[in-house]
This record gives C-alpha cells, structure tokens and sequence, in this order.
C-alpha cells in the first residue's frame, strides 16, 4: 500500500514537472489557439465562445483570426506593443497557407494599449490599414465602456465582414499584383539592358579616348618637374593654426513599424507584418 | 658677297668628315677614320679662326670698295628686297659653290658635294653656345624608332603605316636656352579632420578646422625653351627630359653632318615661358606639402609666388626632325636625338576608332547584361 501511494506521489510529481514543460514546449510550437485570454478579462465561457467563433471564421476562410490580451506587454521585454505583437505571432501562431495569413488582435490592459498585427499577402490584402481603421471602429465604442466580450464579438463580425469581400476580390488582386510584377520585371529587365548599353558606351569611350590621345603625342608642358633640383622644396613656414571645432548630430532613422492608430499599411504583395496600434 | 665657310675634310684623305654620335667622333665618310672633336678643333682651331676674319673683312670691304662697271648690270639685281634681310650667301670652300642659307643657319650641307659646312662667324661673341648635347643616335635609329612609334598605334589607318614613305630626315641641333632660377612660394589653405562616433541613436561628427600656410623655395636647373620660331614648341617640350650629364662645352667639332641653325626667339622672349612652368610647379609642390599634412579636406586660400631669375645658358640640344605626307597632308615627328624619345601627331582612322568602339562596347555591354540577368 505505501508502495502505491509512493509510487502514485511520484507520477503525480513527474506529471506537475512534464505537463508545464509540455505546454510550454507547445506554445513555443505554435499552438496557441485563436483566444488567449492572459489578462483574464473573460470567462471561461466567455473566451471559448469567442474561441469557437474565431476558429470558425480562420477555417472558413483559410486566415487565422488571433485574439490575446495580456496585462502588461512590456513584460515581453521588446520595446513597442507591434513587436510585441510580432513576437507572439511568428512563435506561436501560425496563420494559414504558405504565407502564414492572418490577424492577432493583441490587448494590453496596463495602458490600455491595442495592437493590429496583420500578416501573410492574403492577410495584408484583406486587412490593409484602412480595413484596420474599420476594425478598430468596431470594438472602440465596447472597450472604452470595459465591455471586453461584447467588443471582441463585435471586432469579430467586423473581421468576417471583411473577410467576405477580400476572399472574393484576392484572386482578382493577385492577378492584377501579377501583371504589376511583369510590369516591374519588364521595367527592371530595360532598366538593366540601358544600363549595360550606357555601360559598355562609356567604356569604349573612355578605352577609345585613351587610344586617340596616343595618337597625339605633341604637346606643350606647362610643368617643370624635372628640373626642380633634388633638395627642393626648402621649406621656411610650415604653420597649423587651429580655427575651431563643429558638432552635427545625425539621429539614425528607424525604419516605422507603429502606424500609430491608422498610419501603417500594406504594399501589393507584401506578407511581412503591417500594424495599427493605438489605445483604447 | 659670300661670306666664309668652314667645311671639315679628314687628314688623311680629304674626305667629309660627319660626327658620329654612336662613337662620340668624327668619321670620316671615304676613308673611315675617327677623330676626336678635340683633335679636330686643334687641326682646325686656325682656320675657324681665319674663317671668322675674313668674314669680318669681306664685311667691311663689302662696304668700302666699289663695285666693277664692266658690264651693265642694272637688270640684274642683288636686292632680295625683305626676304633677303633673312638670306645668307656662303661658299662651299670643297667646290666653290654659292650656298644660299637663313640667317640663322650655323651648320648645314653643300647641295651640290655634299660636304657638311659650318659657318664660324655664327658662333662669334654672345652667339656662340655655352654648351652642346652631341647626338648620340643616327638616322638608321631614328627611322626605327617612328616605325616603332607606329607600331600599337590601334587607330593609325593601314595605309599610312604601309605605304607612308618619310619625306625628308634631318638631324638638327636645336638651340635652347636654358633657364636656371628659384620660385618662392607663400600659400594659405583650410583644412579639415573630422572624428564620428556614435552615441546611442545618434552619430555625432566633430570637424576641427584649421588654417595653414606653407612656405618655401624651390630651385630649377636649366628648364630648357626652345629659341627657334621654326621649331614648333609642342615638338620641343614633349621631346624633354635631355640627359644635362652629357652635356659638352660647345665646339664646332660636333657639327659636321647636322642641320644647326643660331637661336631667333631671344632669352628675354623665352625666359616667360620657363617662369610660367616653374611657377606651375613649384605652385604644385607647395601645395603637395600641405595636401598630404593628414587633412581630410584642404583647399588653397591664397597665393604668392615670386621668382628668381638665375643664371642662363645657350645650348644646342640634338633633335632628329622626320616628316612625312599622306593624303596631301604633312606629318612632323621629332625625335630627342641623346634618348630616343620620338613624339608627333598621327592621323585617325574613323574607320578604326568605330570598329575598336563596337568590338569594346558590345562584350561588356553583353557581359555586363548577361551578369545583371543571371545573377542579380
């Protein structure tokens, strides 16, 4: 009898030690799901409603809907709550098809701070920052009333709103990226040819010009180099007076990734991050 | 009146003696004896000596004995009008014939034997050359050494290498002055060094600024400028540097064989020329000092520059003159008779320039475009 309950102290010791490690080691995978409540402003119930709905709308249309909120994001240590938002992401999320396509909607409680991370070409094409700006619309008026459920439901609506015209338009949208690719392709491929033409111009200018000027060898000097003698030059004065000092201060430019509430956006193409982040 | 030649003839046979520069003597062309221009000026030291009296007598009784009147001789005039203010008459003293010469001549050859002559009276008082450069090379070298010069010349049409016969060749001794003196240079100049560092976001540049002055002389010895109007000056300057270690006292015993002809750009007229190249370069070495102080950036302010004028010397410097025609255009090399530097202007070929422009811009253009297509 001890034997068992030692031996069932044991497992139940080895399970608390395997099963945080184990959910760790998946999160670390990427298997987050579409609600992540960390700062516990849901209910259970809350959350696994708006979780069911979340998966329905990723499912359907083929782009991960993510919602988490955590109470403080500077506790991920990375600056700014967009990279904090592409952190959680690119570790454990991991959108749809082969350029991760989707959305995080990331809620910071301690300054109240939000952050629209989308990513993937679908992703940026159908949540480009003015679909943002809409979203943001969506759960704004909810939030600034605390009413967490009902602005993620609403966010929600919003996103598949959206999402209806951007699965219809994205075809059309990548046709179009296309032929504007070809269109580059064809204005890099002239760019390059003139490039190489003005290239090879200058070069047999320049080689020609070399063999032209040996043809002309007679020339009046204007120097007297070889006849300075050996000791020249005696120098008297050598003086260096100082004048004075000048400081320029050059702040290096970061490359923008907050769009502040509205100012980021999408290029064609485009399957990197693209962010709207703001308070509420 | 013909005035007095000196021709020299070899002693043992009375042959035309030549200066051969390969030897360094005078050969002569019949029997191929060698002497040396000392020996020769001591054999000849006299007659150089009466040549130049009777030049002076012929001169003064040219003035004071009237002319015969045997004949009547007002059709035929002596007056060469301008042309003859120019005009020397001389005797060959090997034939007798009369040699019509320029002013300027100092040495020349007899058209009708052949025989090389130099004219002493050239060289009297202030005329006559400090020092003089023999030459070292001959025809033969200089005739290769254009066909050498023609030789890479891309764009040299065929036709002109091919078939272009030299004109005429003369081994001339080229008067030249030669101008020693100081530069005395005094300049100003900004400078600046900058450090950059980085302080968190920011670069921070410090730039220190400075004020120079550099001052200094800078001595030249002998900058040589050519005193013929008949030498075009760009033929002479490109033929420089001259190897002054040879250079000889003059003596007439190097002229035998060789064009020679007394300066007519006199030394005051060539003296701005050798001030404008020593100025330029003693300008550039002044500011040389003050560029390569380890500034970052330097820029003359200001600038005085004052010469010296030193002592100046008359020379006689070896020059083989080649010409050439083609096409009804003529072509003038010269050649620097001590080193064998050739220079001179060639034609071009448009047909040549464009197939070498087409044969270098179409592979690097190519070149250039398959590697922008392939690997960028």
């Amino acid at each position: 009898m001890k034997r068992k309950i030692a031996l069932s102290l044991l497992l139940i010791l080895l399970m608390c030690l395997v099963l945080p490690v184990t959910a760790s080691a998946a999160s670390a995978n990427g298997n987050l799901g579409c609600v992540t409540d960390s700062a516990g402003i849901l209910t259970e119930e809350q959350r696994q409603e708006l979780e069911d709905i979340a998966a329905g709308i990723s499912e359907k249309y083929q782009c991960g809907v993510y919602i988490v909120t955590t109470p403080d994001y500077t506790e991920f240590g990375r600056g700014t709550i967009s990279l904090c938002a592409e952190e959680i992401y690119d570790r454990y999320l991991h959108g749809f098809g082969e350029t991760g396509d989707g959305i995080l909607f990331l809620v910071s409680m301690a300054d109240r701070d939000f952050d629209l991370d989308a990513h993937g070409s679908f992703g940026n094409y159908a949540f480009d920052y003015q679909q943002r700006d809409r979203l943001v619309n969506s759960f704004g008026p909810f939030f600034r009333n605390d009413d967490w459920y009902n602005g993620f439901k609403a966010y929600l609506v919003a996103v598949e709103q959206r999402l209806v015209p951007a699965v219809a338009g994205y075809p059309a949208y990548l046709e179009s990226l296309e032929t504007q690719q070809a269109q580059q392709a064809k204005m890099i491929a002239g760019a390059k040819g003139i490039g190489s033409f003005l290239v090879g111009v200058l070069t047999a200018t320049g080689v020609c010009g070399g063999m032209k000027r040996q043809m002309k060898t007679a020339r009046e000097k204007d120097d007297a180099d070889e006849y300075m003698t050996p000791t020249s030059p005696h120098m008297q004065i050598v003086q260096d007076h100082f004048l004075n000092r000048t400081r320029t201060v050059q702040v290096i430019q970061q490359e923008p990734r907050d769009s502040g509430g509205g100012g980021g956006h999408s290029g064609g193409g485009f399957s990197g991050h693209s962010h709207t982040s703001g308070k509420f | 009146m013909p005035e007095q030649i000196t021709n020299f003839q070899c002693p043992s046979c009375t042959g035309p003696l030549h200066f051969d520069g390969s030897i360094g003597k005078l050969r002569c062309d019949y029997c191929g004896s060698t002497f040396t221009v000392q020996e020769i000026e001591a054999l000849y030291g006299d007659k150089i000596e009466d040549a130049q009296t009777a030049a002076a007598q012929a001169a003064e009784s040219a003035q004071q004995s009237p002319p015969e009147q045997d004949w009547n001789w007002n059709a035929v005039s002596d007056d060469w009008g301008e042309a003859g203010i120019d005009m020397r008459a001389y005797t060959c003293p090997s034939c007798g014939a009369e040699l019509i010469c320029d002013a300027t001549t100092v040495a020349t050859q007899c058209p009708y034997c052949g025989n090389p002559t130099v004219v002493p009276s050239q060289f009297d008082g202030h005329l006559k050359p400090d020092y003089i450069l023999p030459f070292k090379l001959d025809k033969v070298a200089a005739v290769k050494a254009l066909k050498e010069f023609y030789r890479d010349k891309k764009l040299l049409p065929r036709e002109f290498a091919s078939n272009n016969q030299i004109e005429k060749i003369q081994g001339v001794y080229v008067p030249f002055w030669l101008f020693n003196g100081t530069a005395e240079v005094d300049m100003s100049f900004r400078a600046s060094r900058s450090m950059t560092h980085r302080e968190g976001d920011r670069i921070i540049t410090e730039t220190d600024h400075f004020q120079l002055r550099r001052a200094g002389n800078v001595d030249f010895e002998r900058i040589p400028v050519d005193g013929s109007r008949r030498m075009p000056d760009a033929h002479m300057d490109a033929i420089e540097p001259f190897d002054y270690s040879e250079l000889k006292p003059f003596s007439p015993g190097y002229l035998p064989g060789f064009l020679a002809n007394k300066y007519d750009v006199d030394k005051e007229e060539c003296a701005a020329r050798a001030d404008e190249r020593a100025a330029h370069t003693a300008e550039e070495v002044i500011e040389a000092t003050a560029m390569s102080s380890g500034y970052a950036t330097c820029s003359p302010m200001g600038k005085s520059i004052r010469l010296h004028r030193g002592e100046v010397n008359y020379a006689l410097m070896p020059v083989w003159m080649l010409s050439t025609r083609w096409k009804d255009q003529s072509f003038l090399f010269a050649m620097n008779g001590q080193t064998g530097k050739l220079i001179g202007d060639l034609p071009v070929s448009k047909e040549r320039y464009w197939s070498w422009f087409a044969r270098i811009a179409i592979p690097v253009a190519g070149a250039l475009a398959a590697v922008l297509y392939f690997f960028v």
